[in-house]
């Protein structure tokens, strides 16, 4: 049995393995990324049904595909670059980074022209795990698009580095950070929003 | 964000910006960094907001995202079966 440890699962003859889609190879990646897989969905807010569904898809399509795989990524980064393909057929939502994004208008507010604090930030406390807060803030991040939604799963829930991230969504490193900034003060401006009703 | 690297100070907004986007900074520009969140009481605040809005982000993924192993070995043996593995 080949080892699900993601290191073991690269290399001239796994690649070779793969791609004439050896059953011992591809079980092996199986076993390794199902769950990862599965829980980013349920991080990017599908009931368990459709997770599940979308988990299937992804498999299908690796499965299908994989001969054509050429090995320049790690077969995890190909796999979630599948996913996130898949995700964005569900969801029906645009792949296209959006240039513009009104919560850079909001931001823009906080500050004088000067680039100094408008009104001083509210108590971070109101940001931290309570049970309250907690609720705000899941409530919130259902609010957030999918591409914001997307980075933060990958890159919060299931910490890969920024550059995998960028692979997996096929955007480059500065629209990542946008996409991170403008998750963030849109959360930061629902949770504000909860504090002043 | 190339124009943050040719600033001598950062303001309230740039230091803001790079929280938020987790921007990897080169050695002198976390020297700039750093020296603002000394001075700046309100950046201090705002740096420990979004401190712990990450880590809430994080509990709020993990707690939807939590599956049983139960679940996990189901799956596994679903997909196995579905691509006749």
């Amino acid at each position: 049995m080949l080892s699900t440890d993601p290191m073991q699962l690269s290399g001239e003859s796994f690649l070779a393995n793969l791609k004439q889609q050896d059953h011992v190879t591809v079980t092996a990646v199986i076993e390794a990324y199902s769950t990862h897989i599965f829980r980013a969905c349920l991080g990017m807010g599908f009931a368990e049904d459709k997770a599940k569904e979308i988990c299937h898809a992804t498999w299908a399509t690796f499965y299908e595909v994989i001969p054509r795989f050429e090995g320049r990524s790690h077969v995890r980064t190909f796999l979630f670059g599948i996913l996130y393909n898949k995700v964005m057929e569900h969801r029906r939502a645009s792949k296209k980074y959006e240039t513009y994004d009104p919560i850079e208008e909001a931001v823009k507010n906080n500050f004088l022209t000067n680039g100094h604090w408008a009104t001083a930030p509210k108590d971070p406390s109101i940001y931290s795990e309570g049970l309250e807060v907690m609720g705000i803030i899941e409530e919130c991040l259902e609010h957030l698009p999918d591409l914001q939604k997307m980075a933060f799963t990958l890159k919060i829930l299931l910490e890969h580095d920024s550059e995998e991230v960028c692979n997996e969504m096929q955007v480059s490193a500065t629209n990542l950070r946008q996409l991170l900034f403008r998750g963030k003060a849109r959360l930061r401006k629902c949770i504000d929003g909860h504090y002043e009703e | 964000m190339d124009i943050m690297k040719s600033k001598l100070m950062y303001t309230c907004k740039d230091i803001y910006k790079l929280v938020l986007s987790e921007e990897e900074l080169s050695s002198f520009s976390l020297v700039k960094f750093k020296m603002h969140l000394l001075i700046c009481k309100s950046c201090k605040v705002s740096f420990k907001q979004m401190s712990n809005l990450k880590v809430s982000i994080s509990s709020a993924l993990k707690k939807r995202s939590v599956i049983s192993e139960e679940t996990s070995e189901n799956l596994i043996k679903e997909i196995k079966e579905k691509l006749n593995l």
